[in-house]
């Protein structure tokens, strides 16, 4: 197409005006801004993005300490301790604090997330898509991360973020298992994703994503503090917009092999009493 | 007499003017019969739909700025659902209501709402943890279908008729007694969820969108998934957590000094230390024993339905002078937004239909003081021979009264013919909000006789009223203009 382009323009005569008749219908068959090659490189970037956050040949184990905080101040926590397969796509999650929540647990297994209520001694079962502990994070932010298989690179550009020089690429969503349809990502230089904005089909703002810290675990990373803001719940506060920010800091991360036995319904009914 | 004979003679000299008026007040009254007979079935209709199967003659509840119905908040905001606050005092409250003698009947419930989930199959309910056998006392119109109402007390489910049907149609088989039912609700930071097994199935007499929603259990089971636990009344110590967090920073500004880190390899979280941090569970399960004497509601049923408001007041007036922090509900407060919608729509539509009424009123009226007016040249010509005044009054009078009363009495009889005939046929409605706002899916008109004498009576009342304006005028008018007017 970009050959195409070039061509059209140098065998043209030099009357501007036909050249804008000429090269008017041909950019008209170009999608807007974005090369076939840039396009590729762009998916290329996710991939190796994807790659270094990803386990695919251990597990992954660490400690969540999850704040939120209401607009208006109201602030409850929750610490949890997370095991992660992501060769088979599974999770685990235990609530360790507070106490009248000890024991709880998340486990997706497949497409499905049960929930393990230890009091009730009962499952029961909800989408990746559902908010956890009805917090800003989504269940579906504790897989393993799926950017280039779930989103396509519409457009990219360079920005600067922070410290951070980076790729900012708009994403539209590939299926429908995503929370979020469309998305906009800051990737740096090391190749890590360092913001997200997450937008509905009406391109309406609906969460912010923050990682500006990063721990290295041999060749892998894993974000060490993150910030999610939820534009979806918000007050106003003395005249100010105050969304709902829910603060992750993940600790003590691990790459120690865990038993099969640890993704199933019958280890958490026996470890969360 | 001889103003009777004048009268029934003028009457019956004018056959087309007399059958077209007449004819108009007839229509009138047959279809403002049938439509107040209409009115009046639905709200006892609805009344009992709700009374006898829902909410009691009225309801005790916590006393809050916030206004809560049997189905949660009444305030209409999108947010996350609040659990209704528990009554504080209940002994109080149940001391009050033995105290009261046209009390036949109280029972405490425990309201929440939740996801219910029988397989596959999972719909939105409202959950009612009640007690047996007063329940089933208090909402006495609740026809049980199947199962032993005793199994509620067991962490036995009863399921209404046509959530059954929806989820049988959903599972495409029908459910199994002893299945499990799943409980399950989000909120405030977490989730709970506890397990029922299907014990029965029960009918509500005029079922409801409303009403279809309702899933019954024991009262446990709803203080657990509505956090009536000692945990609620207990303060937690937050977790300690490494690092300080970012309060009201601008979320771009996290960037401008981050600095990523590398960890070591065998420092991480293991699997035994949380298996080890798991196994105390001993402050858990104190902050979620349930409290065995919190309950949302505490419905009431009073002997005679005539002293509801009275029995009502004098509730009110006790917990008054015991500072019980209480409120009392009628009936349609507790059943809530969508029952007080379903009144809001009705005074709609009765104001609507009163508009008509009126309309229908001035246009027979006006036909009356027509009929008058034309007739301004006999009255000139009566007058002329000698006829006083007075007689010309009364004369018209009389006339008035008994085209209204034959007529009038013609259209009841009419009316009251076509409700037998809807009594015994009705008119089926499948709409639901049409089903919830008159009270049942079979429209039935209930006409008494003392509704068929208030119609008799208002119809009399305005052809008494009718001839003043018009007949005043014509007496004003000298007797020679009015012959002369004539011709």
């Amino acid at each position: 197409m970009k050959n195409i382009f070039i061509h059209g323009i140098r065998s043209t005569m030099v009357n501007t005006k036909f050249a804008a008749f000429l090269i008017l219908p041909l950019f008209l068959m170009v999608e807007p801004w974005v090369s076939a090659e840039t396009k590729t490189s762009y998916v290329e970037l996710l991939k190796q993005t994807d790659d270094l956050v990803n386990f695919s040949r251990t597990d992954l184990s660490a400690e969540y300490f999850i704040e939120k905080r209401d607009p208006g101040g109201s602030i409850s926590d929750t610490r949890a301790t997370m095991f992660r397969r992501d060769r088979s796509n599974q999770f685990l999650i235990l609530i360790l604090e507070p106490s009248i929540d000890k024991g709880k647990g998340y486990l997706k297994i497949g497409d499905n997330l049960w929930l393990y209520d230890p009091v009730g001694k009962t499952f029961t079962f909800t989408s990746a898509k559902e908010r956890f502990q009805n917090s800003s994070a989504r269940n579906s932010d504790f897989s393993k991360s799926n950017l280039a298989g779930d989103y396509k690179p519409i457009s990219g550009r360079k920005e600067k973020l922070g410290k951070f020089d980076c790729v900012v690429l708009d994403l539209v969503a590939t299926n429908d298992k995503v929370s979020f349809p469309k998305r906009k990502v800051w990737i740096s230089e090391d190749k890590l994703v360092r913001k997200i904005e997450d937008y509905s089909l009406s391109d309406q703002l609906m969460r912010i994503t923050a990682i500006p810290t990063y721990q290295k675990l041999e060749d892998k990373w894993v974000p060490s503090y993150m910030v999610i803001e939820d534009h979806l719940r918000f007050q106003n506060i003395n005249g100010k917009i105050e969304y709902e920010r829910t603060s992750i800091r993940i600790t003590s991360p691990s790459l120690e092999p865990l038993p099969d036995t640890v993704y199933t319904k019958e280890y958490l009914e026996r470890v969360a009493r | 007499m001889l103003m009777l004979k004048l009268a029934l003679r003028n009457l019956f000299r004018h056959p087309v003017k007399t059958s077209l008026l007449g004819g108009l007040i007839a229509i009138g009254m047959a279809v403002l019969l049938l439509a107040n007979g209409i009115f009046d079935s639905s709200t006892q209709g609805l009344e009992k739909s709700l009374v006898g199967s829902l909410t009691g003659h009225f309801a005790v509840s916590a006393l809050t700025e916030e206004a809560y119905g049997l189905f949660g908040s009444e305030v209409p905001i999108v947010s996350d659902y609040e659990s209704i606050p528990p009554i504080a005092d209940i002994k109080t409250v149940e001391t009050v209501l033995r105290s009261q003698r046209d009390i036949s009947v109280y029972t405490p419930i425990v309201s929440s709402l939740a996801d219910v989930r029988v397989g596959s199959y999972s719909n939105k309910s409202a959950v009612f943890g009640v007690t047996v056998p007063t329940y089933f006392q208090v909402c006495s119109d609740l026809t049980v279908v199947s199962g032993d109402p005793e199994s509620l007390n067991a962490q036995g489910v009863f399921l209404n008729e046509n959530w059954v049907k929806n989820a049988e149609k959903s599972l495409g088989r029908k459910l199994i007694i002893g299945e499990d039912v799943i409980f399950s609700l989000y909120q405030n930071n977490t989730f709970r969820v506890r397990r029922g097994s299907f014990a029965g199935i029960y009918r509500y007499p005029a079922p409801s969108e409303v009403l279809d929603r309702i899933v019954l259990t024991n009262p446990v089971t709803v203080r657990a998934l509505c956090n009536y636990t000692l945990g609620v009344k207990i303060k937690q110590a937050r977790p300690t957590q490494p690092g300080t967090s970012q309060g009201s920073t601008d979320i771009n500004d996290l960037f401008s000094s981050a600095q990523d880190v590398t960890v070591e390899k065998n420092s991480g979280i293991t699997l035994q230390s949380v298996e080890k941090a798991l196994e105390d569970t001993t402050q858990r399960d104190e902050l979620v024993q349930t409290d065995s004497a919190a309950w949302s509601f505490v419905l009431a049923r009073v002997d005679n339905p005539r002293l509801v408001n009275r029995v009502r007041n004098s509730v009110n007036q006790e917990f008054e002078k015991q500072n019980t922090e209480v409120r009392v509900l009628d009936w349609y407060t507790a059943a809530g937004t969508n029952a007080m919608m379903l009144f809001a729509i009705r005074t709609a539509f009765s104001i609507g239909i009163g508009f008509v009424i009126f309309g229908a009123l001035l246009v027979i009226m006006n036909g009356l003081v027509i009929s008058v007016l034309e007739r301004t040249a006999e009255i000139g010509s009566m007058r002329a021979l000698g006829a006083p005044r007075s007689f010309i009054r009364n004369l018209f009078i009389i006339e008035t009264l008994l085209l209204t009363l034959i007529f009038a009495l013609l259209g009841l009889t009419v009316g009251t013919l076509g409700g037998i005939i809807l009594q015994r046929v009705g008119i089926p409605l499948s709409n639901p909000l049409l089903v919830g706002l008159f009270g049942g899916n079979v429209l039935k008109p209930h006409i008494t006789a003392l509704l068929i004498f208030q119609h008799l009576g208002g119809a009399l009342a305005i052809g008494f009223l009718a001839w003043i304006y018009p007949v005043s005028l014509a007496l004003k008018i000298p007797p020679v203009s009015a012959m002369g007017d004539h011709e």
